[in-house]
Parts: structure tokens; sequence; C-alpha cells
């Protein structure tokens, strides 16, 4: 029906999405490699500074209900220079999308389909979130309220069999020495939570603003949860030195449970199934985003987007296969999470307090 | 109304790609070996001696290698899927079984193991699969050169899990796969289910699978691996190998696997034996039920040492050589507790002893105690920790309690 | 009774349609502003030039001649008693009752006519139908398209001479089956009615369960040659009135030569054409209609159509069956969850045993894997093959069963049990695995309650079963992935078909997921709109569960 609205639910669980992807599988082994036994003190203080940078986020998107993040931008900072503020988040956007869709599809030859090319699994990613993409925001607020509790329940039986093997000695001593490096840690602890900009695409189709907010803010928690919980319980069960070597810490953890119910016996290749869910809600969230930002960019009119979404399905593989090879791909990827830091606390501040003296401004008028 | 891509036609048109650029991964189910078990082998060039009719087969277990000398002999052992018992009971297969050979033992010698590896399926049709890998047997001279040279393979190998069980042969690790059992079908499977009575027997060395192992490697800990012992049809867990930085530092027979159990709170149950009070023929012996070791790490005036309580409860299980009957009653069954509880004190000190003074390992992983809950002398200490542990004053004080006594008083 | 309905039926009728042919509406406000002031023919412009005379005998060859002179056409000329007036009926034989008309009609003018009429007196033309004709009036027509309808519907037309007007009176018979148990969709503990080929029946069998005056049975006439009565039906104070609307228009809207079931008009109004899955349910159960209806949903029955079709649907609908009602919640919920498990089943299971056997032996356990080894030793053919034959062999199973007479049905099943079971596994050419597998399927797809969606989860089988072999388990997610979109892109009369999965709202998805637990007694399912959402008081819950 032409009324339907993205209900509170809705918006939640984008928001979840929109942060909780690829990361999981390597949160854990990107962080010890930081700070050791510590690195979930640090994830902790990335969650509050994922808050500090949303909440006035928040505020900027609700000074313009009805428009998204590139037309904000372009609206505030005109038509110029709104183009040079908009420009770092579309590299980032489509750069994101393309990096996580590349890791993944790394993650499963190694563990699901050795022999099959990585570009084969790439643009089948691609295709697929490209068509539902192609449907309307609706479509896709469906899709992903089907996707979310799987992804989430199976990211909860990982951690509630992982327990079984945890030595909470390992995660011992806390805070020794450390300090420094937790603090330095806040940063990458933070830009793992890569993504929270993405509301700001499908804010304006929630049903209930208020509560949508809210939901949004309570979305976030969740990202921040599983990504401690999941590094608490590596540490726990890995150890801190042997995580450094682990790639994939997360699949790793599902590789070492050993569950005697004869079916589940091998977990690790059905959480493999279930992670595709989980980076594939993720990956079509940015696609969206990145067809929203180069279509306000190039200023394409609405009945054109299809065209947007097809140079997309050339535009991401291209991106994703660029690195040469798996280390390059945990570099660039690591590089480009850093980008969020600039978009967080450069552009969207300045977006943010331009706007508002520009809405005060009309307000005095 | 939006007119929708049919989404047949978007499969169809997947499909077709897919078909036309060809199926990568799939290989049917039959035409994989399932490698079950892998036994290490130390090799030096002089042990082969071509003789008669197996001089070819020796010839075919040669890798050439391009860089060194081979130092590693691998063999690997899988299932014959033709005689697997459930194609018998089908009918299909007919009544083959009999006493051929259910598994195959291909065995490769080289320098590096994935160039065997790759050597050995130069030897099958089949396509060697690690999936399914449940043991991995290494023989004490390989451990003797260091577990890190020869690990990282089966860590870095995608199909490998790190809930293979490690094993240590003293001698040959290929002569426990050659094992016939009589339960089981493969020795690998036999040997894979054997630490299952880890709970009747305390002298069964807890499970250490690859994972760990790795863990302890990285961490720097020392570490035991079960050992094992076979005869024709049958293996036997005895003891185990003490790994001190990823090498081999002397073996621990079964009572020392005991007292390491309690060490480390894996003691899942056995039993303890102690003379029947006032006598000096008798023995009584007590079902552990419970066991639980709290070790604490003491700094007093700048020197450490450890607490170590142990807490059992159990059931008062057998006496043998009572003579008067004199019955069982609470004040008895006091001192039956106090004579177990000293038993458990003197085993575990001569143990902790041994290991201290002979082998020097710190197998009780003392070292992680201080790490974690002293860490402030940790850094003072972790270089020496090697002349530190030797000298450790480690005192172990144990409780018992006799909850049952069985159907007679 | 049943004359009272009928009237319903015919003034509903008569009411609000008439427009089907001509023109073809886009808009609906349109439509029925039109219908009001309608004076467009049924059949085009075929009898424009033919017009009722004052002449009887020419009216009846006319409206003879128009419809071909056929032999089943009686008209009968008779004079009023006492009178020298002149009066003629026209029906046809086989679907007007002939009783109806000599009895009601023929033999009062005939005989019991004894008022004076005067020849000049306007007032006659009324006094005929209101004081001398027994059998049940329906209207005064001048049109000729009106009469030719009302006859081939089984109505009489009684013509009186010196009049350019007439009058249809209601005397259609109704031969058709007797109220029978349903075939397709048999119940354990509910009831065992189901709807036949006569309208009149199964409106009657509604009516029966459900004695709400603000139950609405909107009549239209459809198809261009056919011109079959289809009954739209829908609670007012319940039904989202959009709903209905848009189930209106879309029929008026048509311009088709005819459907003959329920299914094919189903195929005529539905959102997507192209989707395999069904956009709209049919059911051969009253009760289950009636149930639909208290949801708020709109159901059609269309006449010599033994199907109602319930509209909007969504796919959790099609998985609940009408026995979940009669079973206490928790058991109710079992069985709805067994039928998830079907349908999961039969539509995956294939694609995912070839998936883990040939790509990914690593996901079983270990004796598993040797087992299922053992048993395809010395197969010549890859899994994907095996599957792909068994499952063209079920189809065809499946198929001859359908087509052969009761009588020799179970020889197929003979044939296909002995062909499938055993030669085929003795012979060596499929694996007793993969006869597991697809038995499994076959069983899977017997739990839907819905044919067509059976028939759907058959059509996505061999796709995902190619998907799997070629890229694993990959694959088949990939391709679950492709489905679910392209369900929750589906609508059925603007209702997601994915609802109410999505968007969460608990009392619907305890209601439609699970089950009728004793709180969502109260709530309708609020994803279809209903104006009224409460199904009983709060109180009523209090006192009907004792507390």
């Amino acid at each position: 029906m032409e009324n339907e609205k993205l209900t509170t639910s809705q918006i939640f669980v984008i928001t979840v999405f929109s942060i909780l992807g690829v990361d999981v599988l390597v949160v854990p082994h990107n962080m010890v490699t930081l700070v050791d036994q510590d690195a979930w003190i640090s994830l902790i203080l990335g969650g509050l500074l994922l808050y500090i940078g949303a909440i006035p986020f928040l505020y900027l998107l609700n000074l313009y209900p009805d428009k998204d993040l590139p037309q904000i931008i372009l609206q505030v900072a005109g038509k110029w220079l709104g183009r040079i503020l908009l420009l770092p988040i579309i590299i980032f956007v489509v750069m994101y999308a393309g990096m996580s869709t590349r890791l993944f599809a790394q993650a499963l030859k190694l563990f699901l389909v050795d022999k099959t090319p990585i570009w084969i699994m790439v643009i089948l990613l691609v295709i697929v979130a490209a068509y539902v993409v192609y449907k309307d925001v609706h479509t896709m607020g469906a899709v992903l309220d089907i996707l979310f509790p799987i992804s989430i329940v199976t990211l909860i039986i990982l951690i509630v069999l992982s327990l079984q093997n945890i030595e909470p000695d390992r995660i011992k001593p806390i805070l020794f020495r450390n300090t420094k490096n937790v603090l330095k840690a806040i940063i990458p602890g933070f830009y793992h939570f890569a993504g929270f900009g993405a509301i700001s695409y499908f804010l304006r189709y929630a049903a209930n603003r208020k509560s949508a907010c809210k939901s949004y803010l309570l979305g976030l928690g969740v990202p921040v949860f599983f990504y401690v919980v999941t590094t608490v319980i590596c540490i726990m069960v890995f150890g801190a030195p042997p995580l450094k070597v682990i790639v994939y810490p997360t699949l790793n953890l599902s590789k070492s449970i050993e569950f005697e119910a004869a079916i589940l016996d091998r977990l690790e290749s059905f959480m493999a199934v279930f992670w595709i869910s989980l980076v594939f809600s993720s990956l079509v969230l940015f696609y969206y985003s990145s067809v929203r930002n180069f279509s306000e960019f190039f200023s394409i009119p609405g009945k054109y987007t299809k065209y947007v979404i097809l140079a997309h399905i050339l535009m991401l593989p291209i991106i994703a296969l660029l690195p040469p090879s798996s280390l390059y791909v945990f570099e660039l990827h690591d590089k480009v999470k850093y980008m969020e830091v600039l978009i967080g606390f450069g552009i969207f501040p300045i977006v943010t307090v331009w706007a508002a003296i520009k809405k005060k401004r009309g307000m005095q008028q | 109304m939006k007119k929708a891509i049919p989404p047949i036609l978007l499969l169809i048109m997947i499909i077709d790609l897919l078909t036309l650029t060809g199926c990568w991964d799939r290989k049917d189910i039959e035409n994989r070996g399932y490698v079950l078990g892998i036994a290490v082998d130390s090799y030096s060039p002089k042990d082969t001696k071509a003789k008669g009719h197996e001089a070819k087969k020796e010839e075919f277990e040669e890798t050439e290698t391009a860089i060194g000398q081979p130092i590693y002999e691998m063999t690997v052992q899988i299932p014959i899927i033709k005689r697997s018992p459930s194609l018998a009971a089908s009918g299909a297969g007919g009544s083959s079984g009999g006493n051929e050979p259910k598994t195959w033992q291909i065995s490769q010698v080289g320098n590096a193991f994935i160039s065997m590896e790759r050597e050995m399926e130069s030897r099958t049709s089949l396509t060697l699969y690690y999936e399914h890998l449940q043991v991995l047997v290494l023989s004490d001279k390989v451990l003797k050169d260091g577990l890190h040279n020869m690990v990282d393979f089966f860590l870095r190998h995608r199909e490998m899990r790190t809930s293979v069980s490690l094993f240590v042969a003293e001698g040959s690790a290929k002569k426990i796969l050659e094992v016939v059992p009589q339960e089981e079908d493969h020795a690998a499977t036999y040997l894979f289910e054997l630490p299952i009575n880890a709970d009747k027997n305390s002298r069964i060395a807890y499970k250490h699978n690859l994972g760990e192992a790795m863990n302890c490697l990285r961490s720097g800990d020392a570490f035991i691996l079960p050992r094992v012992e076979a005869s024709k049809d049958e293996i036997k867990i005895t003891g185990g190998a003490l790994i001190k930085d990823g090498k081999m530092a002397g073996w621990a027979d079964e009572l020392d696997i005991e007292v390491i159990n309690v060490m480390a709170d894996k003691y899942q149950g056995g039993t303890v034996i102690g003379r029947l009070p006032g006598s000096d023929e008798g023995i009584i012996i007590m079902e552990v039920t419970s066991s639980k070791t709290k070790v604490t790490p003491v700094i007093k005036d700048g020197e450490l040492s450890f607490d170590v309580h142990v807490k059992m409860k159990g059931k008062y299980a057998e006496q043998v050589g009572v003579t008067s009957g004199g019955l069982v009653d609470i004040e008895y069954i006091k001192e039956c507790e106090k004579e177990f509880a000293k038993t458990i004190e003197t085993r575990c000190k001569k143990t902790i002893e041994k290991m201290q003074k002979e082998c020097n390992v710190d197998v009780f992983q003392l070292n992680r105690k201080v790490r974690t809950q002293k860490p402030a002398y940790w850094e003072e200490v972790k270089d020496e920790w090697d002349e530190i542990f030797p000298n450790l004053d480690i005192n172990v004080k144990a409780d018992v309690t006799i909850q049952m006594i069985g159907v007679m008083k | 009774m049943l004359n009272i309905l009928r009237k319903w039926l015919s003034k509903g009728g008569r009411g609000e349609k008439q427009n089907t042919e001509g023109e073809e509406n886009k808009d609906n406000q349109q439509s029925q502003k039109n219908q009001t002031q309608n004076n467009q023919t049924i059949y085009g412009q075929k009898y424009q030039n033919i017009k009722l005379t004052r002449n009887l005998q020419d009216n009846i060859t006319n409206i003879k001649n128009a419809m071909n002179n056929n032999f089943d056409i009686k008209a009968k000329e008779f004079r009023l008693r006492g009178q020298e007036i002149y009066a003629g009926v026209i029906y046809i034989e086989n679907i007007a009752n002939e009783d109806t008309v000599l009895q009601h009609i023929v033999n009062p003018l005939m005989i019991e006519s004894s008022l004076i009429i005067d020849r000049d007196d306007p007032i006659l033309f009324k006094t005929i139908i209101e004081s001398m004709v027994t059998a049940e009036y329906v209207k005064v027509v001048e049109s000729i398209d009106e009469i030719i309808l009302a006859l081939m519907s089984g109505d009489t037309f009684l013509c009186i001479q010196g009049y350019e007007k007439g009058f249809i009176i209601s005397t259609r018979k109704y031969v058709g089956r007797q109220v029978g148990e349903p075939i397709l969709e048999p119940s354990v503990q509910g009831s065992q009615e189901g709807f036949t080929e006569t309208i009149r029946d199964n409106v009657g069998l509604i009516r029966r369960r459900l004695r709400d005056p603000n139950l609405v049975f909107s009549v239209h006439q459809l198809g261009r040659r056919t011109k079959l009565e289809v009954v739209v039906i829908y609670i007012k104070d319940i039904a989202d009135q959009n709903i209905v609307n848009d189930v209106i228009k879309r029929i008026n809207a048509l311009d088709i030569e005819g459907v003959q079931s329920a299914a094919q008009l189903g195929l005529h109004i539905t959102d997507s054409p192209n989707s395999i899955f069904p956009l709209f349910q049919l059911t051969e159960r009253p009760d289950r209609t009636v149930r639909g209806l208290m949801e708020g949903r709109v159901a059609i029955l269309i006449e010599g159509g033994a199907r109602a079709l319930l509209v909007p649907v969504t796919l959790p609908l099609m998985v609940q069956s009408v026995d979940d009602y009669c079973e206490n919640w928790i058991i109710a919920s079992i069985l709805r969850l067994s039928r998830y498990v079907g349908l999961f089943v039969s539509a995956f299971l294939p694609a995912i045993y070839i998936a883990v056997t040939s790509h990914h032996p690593g996901m079983l356990p270990n004796v598993l894997v040797l087992t299922i080894a053992g048993s395809r030793a010395g197969m010549p053919f890859p899994a994907i093959m095996e599957a792909i034959l068994m499952e063209v062999t079920i189809a065809m199973l499946q198929e001859a069963s359908i087509r052969l007479p009761r009588v020799v049905g179970q020889t197929v099943s003979i044939v296909g049990g002995l062909v499938i079971g055993q030669a085929a596994v003795q012979a060596g050419i499929v694996g007793p695995i993969m006869v597991i597998i697809t038995a499994l399927t076959a069983i899977g797809s017997f739990t839907i309650p819905d044919y067509s969606l059976s028939l759907a989860t058959r059509a996505i089988r061999i796709p995902f079963m190619i998907l799997a072999s070629t890229l694993g388990i990959f694959g088949v997610s990939m391709g679950m992935l492709l489905l679910l979109i392209y369900i929750a892109d589906l609508k059925s009369f603007g209702v997601r078909y994915i609802r109410p999965l999505s968007p969460y709202r608990s009392s619907d998805l305890r209601q439609i997921l699970v089950s009728s637990k004793k709180s969502s007694m109260i709530e309708r399912p609020i994803f279809l709109n209903p104006q009224d959402k409460q199904k009983q008081s709060e109180a009523k819950k209090g006192d009907g569960y004792g507390k």
C-alpha cells in the first residue's frame, strides 16, 4: 500500500544490521592485537564514543525529518561545498560495502567453498543485494526483519555453546600496565562500529519518528553488546596471545565447539551459512545508502535510480576485487573504517552545527 | 503496478552462468578419502632398506624434496568405503567383511607436510579430506624436535579442525594406527573414543586437542599430551608426555597424571587408596565422585609460594584385608578420611617434586596463575621462571569427605 | 429462507453491477458513479437495434431470433381469463423451473384471473404482477439485453400485449450436486461439509454459519459470454473497505470471455500473475471461509465453482488448517510447527542434501558420512543427477495418480513404490539415502494444507538443487535469500505476502505463527487492517476461561 511505513521494530533491525556486519568475524582479532586481553574495555569505551557521535547526528536528522543524509548535506552546505562534504561519505560507503563483501567472500572461501573463485561469490552477493535494493525500502525492511532473528539467534547459540570451553582466568589481569593501550585503542574500538550513519537513509520512512529515534539508540547497543561479548568469549577460550594469529576468531570459535548431539557435530559450516544472512543484510543497507549517495551527488532523478543500481553491480565487485591478497584486504578494510572517525567526528559535527545555525537564523527571520 | 523482474528468470540466468563456468568444489561424497587419523614419525634416510617386493612401496613413499632432506614420515588412515558396515547391511556389498582390512594406511616421507600430502594424492584415486580427522599421533622423536615445526600445517589447513585429539607414542606412531581394534572399525576412531573413560580412571590424561595445545604453545605454557601404547588389537593410554616450550621434556607416569589432573582441576573421577586405619596390611579404597582444587599464589616477604587446596568427595568403595568384623561408623569414616587426605597429599608432593626437580616442567601451569593473579610479580620474574619454579614452595592440603559407604555397613 | 437469500442475491446484483462490458473502468470511483446512472448495455451493441414493441408476437419472435431459435427456448402465448388481453411467457426449458412457470404464472393469469382489466387503464400493467402472478417478481424490463440475460439465467419473461415492457419473474432451477465432504481439505475435527457447484447452496452454507446482518454479498456478473454470477462476500464492519473496493474494482475491470472456476478468477485478479506462489487462497470449506471473513478477509464465490476464493492471503495464513482451532493451543502449535517443517523440507531438503554431500561432507558427523559414502559407493550418477531423476519420477507419479481414474489409482502406487523403492536401489541406479530424501520431500509437501503452495515448492526444488550442486551451501543460501526477497515483495491485494512475519507485532505473530493462544483470541490479526479490532471484550475473556 502506498502509505506503508517502516515500523519502529524495523528501524531497530536496520540499526543493528548497519553496524553488525562482517566485523563480528574479525573484531576479537583486531582488538586483541592492539590491547591484549583488555580489548573488551576498549570496545566498551568505543561504544560510548559511538553514542557520543550518534546523538548529535540524530539531532541533525531531526532538523530535516523528510530528508536523508546527502539531501541534508546538500541543503545545508549548498551545491558545491555540500558535494565536497559528501565526497568522503560516498567513498566511505562504497568502499565499506566493497571491502566487507570481499572480506566475507574470503572467509567463505576459507571455511565453506575452497575452490570457488572469489569473484563468483562477490558478484552473486552483489546481484542478490541489488535485487532487494531494486525493490523498495519496505521490501528491504521486510527481508531484514526475517533475517534478523536468524542472525541474532545464531550469534547467541555460538556464544552459549562456547561457554563450555571458557577459562575465565584468561581475561586476567585486567588493566594491568595496559591503560595506555586501552585508551589508544578506543578509536579502533569505535571504528569497528562503523555504519551508524546508515540510519539517515531510512529514518525518513519511519512511521513513528519519536519511537524510531528511541529504537535507533537502543539498536546501537546491540552490536556493542555482541562485539564485547564475542571478544570476551574469544579471549576466554583462546587466550590473548593465540588470538593475535587467528584471522577469523569467531569462525574458529565455532570450529572449536564440540557438541555431542550428532547433527550439530560440526558447527562451523552451519554457522558460516548464517553469517551469510548477517553480512548480506549489512551489504544491502550500504548498497542502498551508496545508491542514494550517488543519485544525490549527480542529481539523478528518481526514475533513473535503477541505472544507479545497475552501475553498482559493476562497481562494487570491482572495488571488492581490487586488493590482490587477503592481507591487503584486512589493511584496506581497516583504513576504510578509519574514515568513519573522520566522518563521524569531522563532517557530521560540521554539518550539524551549520544546520543548527541555519535553522536558528531561519527562525529569527 | 511495478513490473518486477521475474526471479525465476534471474535464477535461470545465475544457473546458466554457473553451469557454464563449472562446479568448482563439487566432489561426490564417495570420492573423498576421509582421513580419520594421522601418525607422524621422524625419519632418517638410513631407515630405508629396500628388501624384496616391498621395495616398490618404499620407493613410492619417498617424496622428492626440492630443498632439504626428508625428516618426517606421515601416515594417514582412510577407511575403505566399500567395506564400511552400512553397505554390508544394505545387502549390496555382500558378505565381504571377514578379515580384510577396513582401513588403508598411506605413508609418505618428506620434510613438509603439504608436499607429503600432495604426494599421497598421486597414490590414491580419492581426494584426501581432513574435516573428519580425529586423532593425530606423534612419535616421541618428532616431539623432541619440537611441536612448533610441524603443527603449523595442521593449524593453517582449512579442513583441519582444532578438536583433533593429540597423542604421543613411544617409538613408532604408525604402529598405533595399524592396530585392528575389536569394537570399532578404525583404529583412529578407537583411539579417539579412549579418553571417554576419564571420569572412571583418573590416570587418563585429560584430553588435549590441537586447539588447546596451540593455545598453550602460543602462551608459552607447558602441558601434557597423553601417551599411548599399542598391542596387536589394543591401545592403552599410559601416562603422558611433558611438553615444555613446544618440545618434549620427559615422560610422566600414570600416577603423575593423576596428580596433574588434580592440580589442573580436571579430575573427573577415579579411586584413592589408603592404609586401613590401625593396620599394616589392609587397604581401603575411595571412589571419588567430585574433586575441586584451588591453587592460590601467595607472596610473602617477596617470596612466592602456592597453596593448593584439594577438596574431594567420594564413596567408601572397598576394603581389603580387614580381619575383624568392625563396623563402618562415623568414627571410623573420619579416620579413613584423614587417611585418604594423607595419601593425596603425599602423592601430590611426590609428583610435584618430580616435576620441579627432575623434569623442571611447570606442567601445572602455575605460571599462568601468577600471570593472571599477581601480574606485578610476574613482570619481575617472567624471564627467570625456569629458575624459580624448581624451588617454589607448594603446600598441598587435602580435604576428603566420604558421603556414602555403599550397601553394607 | 432461501427465497430471502435469493432476493438478497438478485437485489444486490441488480443494484450494483451491469457495467462489466462496454467500457473498462480504470478508476474505481468513476465506476461506482457510473453504476447508479448506468444505461450501458450488457451485451454491447449486439441487440441495440432490437426493441420491444407493442405487438406480443413480434416481441416473442424477436427474442427467440435473438437467441437463435434454439430448441430449448419455450414460449407460450395465452389469454387472460375473461379478457381480451394476450400475454406470453418465454423461458429456457432446462434451467427454468417449468412447474413454477405453469403453476405460478400461467395458471393464475389464464385461469384464476377474475379482475376486470381495462385495456386503456395504465394501472393494469401493475395489477397483473401485483395481484395475479404468485411467482416471485423481479423487475420490469424494457431492454432486450436484460431480458436475454434473465432468460439465460433461468428466469422467465412475461410480456403483455400492448406494452413495450414486460416482467422478469424468477423461476431459476438449481440442479447440482448435494453438499458433500471436502475432498482436498479434509479435516479431523472440523465440519464435513464442502462447497458445491451451486452458488445458492454455497451462500447458504456461509449464511448458516454466520448470522450477522452485516455480512454483505455483493453480486457481479462476470464474463463477456459466460455471464456468471460472482459474489463478493465480506463483513461490513470488519473488512478493510480499501481491500473490498480493490477486489470489486478488479472484478469489474475484467474484460474476459469468462471463467469457469474460482481458481481461474483468482489468476485473473491476482496482483502478480507471474508469481509461483498462490496470492489467493482457495478453499472448499465453508467453515474456513467464515473464519476468513471474521478475520476481515474477503471471500469470492463464483457460480459453478466449488471453491471460495479468500483474499488477501499471506504465507503464514496458507499454512493454517481448520484443525488448528479445534485443539488446545499447545497441540495446535506443534501441529502447525510440523507443517512449517514440512514446508521447509519439501522445498529445500534435496538441495541441502546435495550441497552437504557433494560439497561439505565436513558438516556431517563421522559415522554418518561413512554410512552415506558407503551407500553411494559405485553409484553411476552424481548426487544431482540422482536427485533430478527421482524428482522427475515423483512428479510423474503424482501427476499420474491424479489423472488416473480412482479405480486404477491403486496400480500407480504399487508400480511407483516398486520402481522407486526397490528396483532402482537394487539395480544400483539410485542410492537408498536418496530414496529416503525424496520420500521425505514428498511427505513434507503433503503436510502443506494448500495445494497450490505445495506445487510452488515443487517448482523451486530443481533450481535449488542445481544451485546446491554448483555452489554448495553458499548457493543454497543465496537462493534462499533471493526467494525471501521475492516473497517479501509479493503482495496480495495490497497486503504483503510475508505478513505478519514482518513487521513484527507480537499479537499477530502469536496468533498466526504459534496458534490461538488465550490472549490472542481477543484481537484480530491487525495486518489485515480490520475496522473492528477486538474479537471479544476483555470481560468475556475472563468468563470464558474461568479466569
